[in-house]
Formats: C-alpha cells, structure tokens, sequence
C-alpha cells in the first residue's frame, strides 16, 4: 500500500530550520492539519532531560497545549516530528516503540548542523512495524530525499 | 454530574471521533470502566493485562498526574476534568 501526506512547502523549511537550530540536540515539533494535508507547524521544547543528541520527549503540558491549539484553529493533529543529530532519518526501535496509530512520524536527519533528509513513518496496527509515508511537498524538493527503504534501524 | 473526560486525537476512533466524553464516577477506576463501557476499544489501549495504567498513556486530573495522586483510585467530583496524554517520545537511539 501506497502512504502518502502533503507538506506545505513553507511547512518543510520551517521543520528543517527548527531542527538545525536545535543541533547537535534532537529538536522536535507538531504538525497540524487535516485529511493527510500538513499546513501549521507547532515547534516543541525537547523536555528529554538525560539524553538530549540521541532522544527527544513532548511533555504532557506541550502536548494538552498542541490539541487546544489544534481544536482553536480548526485542524488536526496529525504528525509529530523529531530530529537525529548526524543520523539517519530512519525510526529507531525507540521511536516505534512510542509510536501511536493515527499519528505520523516525521524524522529529519541533521548532519554537521545543516538538515539533509527527512521521512515519514506510520504504523497501520498495534503490533505493526513502521511503513515508509511518502512526503509529497511541490516546490520544495531540496530537503526531501523520499528514502526508499521500510523498517526500523 | 459527570465528569468530562479529554480524549487524545489518537485515540478518538475509539470514540467515534468525539474530543470529550462525559461519563459519572467517584474515582477514576469507575470513570475509566464507564468510560469502557461507552467506547469498548479504549480498555486495551489505556490498561495492561495487569489492569494497570499502560506506562505510555498518562491521565491528568485537573492538571496533575494521577500517578502523583492515588493512581486509578484518584477520586473525581463535579467540577474535575480527565485528560488522557499519550506519551510522545523517541529518539536516534
């Protein structure tokens, strides 16, 4: 099956700089939207607080603020992204195991502080591993490298 | 008076898509298998087979985390509010 999810472009360059502001720490956001059409990105503090680079976490406080926000302006919650600092966009066993059915997860790979790549991953059931969602952006191909492998690093 | 309980974005098709659900309680235990009875799907989703809270789901009574207050025997009243928050986490490693 073919996944797919729109970014609009401005969307895109936003997540990218956010992330590479965040180097050589994992930065992380919520994306807003609705029907599988990303349009309103909320940046998030990474609240991790033992392992910065290689995890990132939302707190409960940011994440009851993004669904008021969400229900404010009459969207969606649909993604929330993170970054790997000079790692590859790919989920971890980590990612996938907080990974919730019905929301995206969106992994940007930041190398040497500048954002390379970025890929999208959902799981379809429980126990499901993560499929690969292909990220359609028109005009804004410099960032998106869709990556052609499924799985988990 | 029931209690309105929040439901997160990824759990509302268990729901039918609601945001909130109202259920009567005296604690939350109660609230949570009212809650099950309305939106069946949820109980596997909000406790493990030991009927404890699943550690990657977080329940907020008016703001604070029941795990810091009696856990599932947290009492509610008219006038609380329920927040259930999945934990958003992950990383590289």
């Amino acid at each position: 099956m073919l996944l797919s999810v729109v970014f609009e472009p401005e969307v895109l360059e936003e997540i990218a700089r956010a992330a590479a502001k965040a180097y050589p720490y994992e930065g992380c956001g919520a994306l807003l939207g609705e029907a599988r059409h990303v349009r309103v990105t909320l940046p998030l503090p990474n609240t991790e607080k033992g392992t910065p680079r290689v995890r990132f976490e939302v707190s409960p406080k940011d994440y009851l603020g993004v669904e008021r926000e969400a229900d404010a302006r009459g969207v969606r919650l649909l993604v929330f992204w993170h970054s790997h600092p000079d790692h590859p966009a790919r989920p971890s066993a980590t990612d996938r195991a907080f990974a919730w059915e019905g929301l995206l997860t969106v992994i940007v790979l930041v190398e040497r502080g500048r954002s390379a790549d970025i890929g999208a991953w959902e799981i379809l059931g429980p126990e499901s591993p993560f499929e690969s969602v292909e990220i359609a952006s028109p005009g804004a191909a410099a960032l998106v490298t869709p990556l052609s492998k499924e799985g988990e690093t | 008076m029931p209690v309105p309980v929040r439901i997160p974005t990824p759990l509302r098709r268990f729901t039918g898509d609601r945001a909130e659900v109202s259920v009567k309680a005296a604690d939350l235990s109660s609230l949570l298998e009212r809650l099950f009875e309305e939106c069946p799907g949820l109980r596997g989703q909000l406790l493990g087979e030991d009927r404890k809270l699943r550690s990657f789901v977080n329940i907020y009574v008016n703001d604070e985390d029941v795990r810091f207050l009696d856990g599932l025997k947290t009492a509610v009243k008219d006038g609380d509010s329920v927040d259930i928050v999945p934990a958003i986490a992950g990383g590289g490693e």
